[in-house]
């Protein structure tokens, strides 16, 4: 999907709300408020490992105190 | 909806994690406790619905809907509210020798599902992770996701609790993911 701005631009609009904005910037806006927090699909994610983990330290992600939690690393 | 959902390949892991923790983490007793994999199928087509609902309000005058994306905060909530609304777990009756996690599975059974995508979205990016979520805030998280399953909330079409939800999800993300 087509967005212009560039990295650089999301970061310094972020880090300085109250700066006026450039013409460009302007220009794609909307797109930008729409899609800054969607860089992956989750077509590309697979959560395979993330059953297996969890079932193998399963009193740990249940929430079980005596679960030691330095051990869990994924 | 005409288009096949981004994250319905997570099924069969879905799938997988369920009747794990049915062998594993709960006490066995037909009688008072049923567990229902037949309800995956209704639970697949409630999560299309549910994006679909989304999407259709973030993105209103999209010609493609189906190339539009959803962050995986509201992706892991859509998920969760497809579980509690169709309940894998059907609990009757209380019985000897019953746990914690026996008494709320269809909750229990969310709170898993929730951290196993947010692990595998980390995974996915590469990244080695721990989820260090602190046993009071889990219990809270479990006392909402029952809250919302006895609600008359969870019998609508209403998205304002995934939207509340995604936040929830969002906050995890950053404060309790600790990368290694």
């Amino acid at each position: 999907m087509p967005c212009e701005l560039k990295v650089r631009d999301v970061g310094e609009l972020s880090a300085n709300p109250r700066r006026s904005l450039t013409r460009d910037q302007l220009d794609h806006i909307e797109e930008y408020l729409t899609l800054k927090n969607h860089a992956k699909s989750a077509k590309d994610v697979s959560i395979a490992g993330g059953v297996d983990h969890v079932i193998d330290n399963l009193d740990y992600y249940l929430g079980v105190p005596e679960a030691n939690a330095a051990n869990v690393i994924y | 909806m005409s288009y096949t959902r981004n994250s319905a390949h997570w099924m069969p892991d879905i799938i997988k994690l369920c009747d794990l923790f049915y062998e594993r983490g709960l006490t066995k007793n037909d009688s008072c406790l049923k567990y229902s994999p037949d309800s995956f199928t209704a639970m697949d087509a409630h999560c299309n619905d549910l994006v679909d609902c989304i999407k259709r309000e973030i993105y209103p005058n999209h010609p493609k809907i189906c190339d539009c994306l959803l962050d995986h905060h509201k992706i892991v909530a859509v998920h969760v509210l497809s579980v509690l609304k169709n309940q894998p777990f059907i609990k009757k009756c209380h019985f000897e020798n019953e746990t914690y996690v026996d008494t709320m599975p269809n909750e229990h059974y969310c709170l898993l599902l929730l951290q196993t995508i947010l692990l595998g979205w980390h995974k996915s990016y590469g990244k080695t992770v721990r989820l260090t979520m602190p046993v009071k805030y889990k219990d809270c998280l479990l006392l909402l996701f029952r809250k919302y399953r006895m609600s008359r909330s969870s019998h609508t079409d209403d998205v304002a609790f995934a939207y509340a939800l995604s936040n929830i999800v969002y906050l995890i993300d950053t404060y309790f993911v600790i990368y290694a």
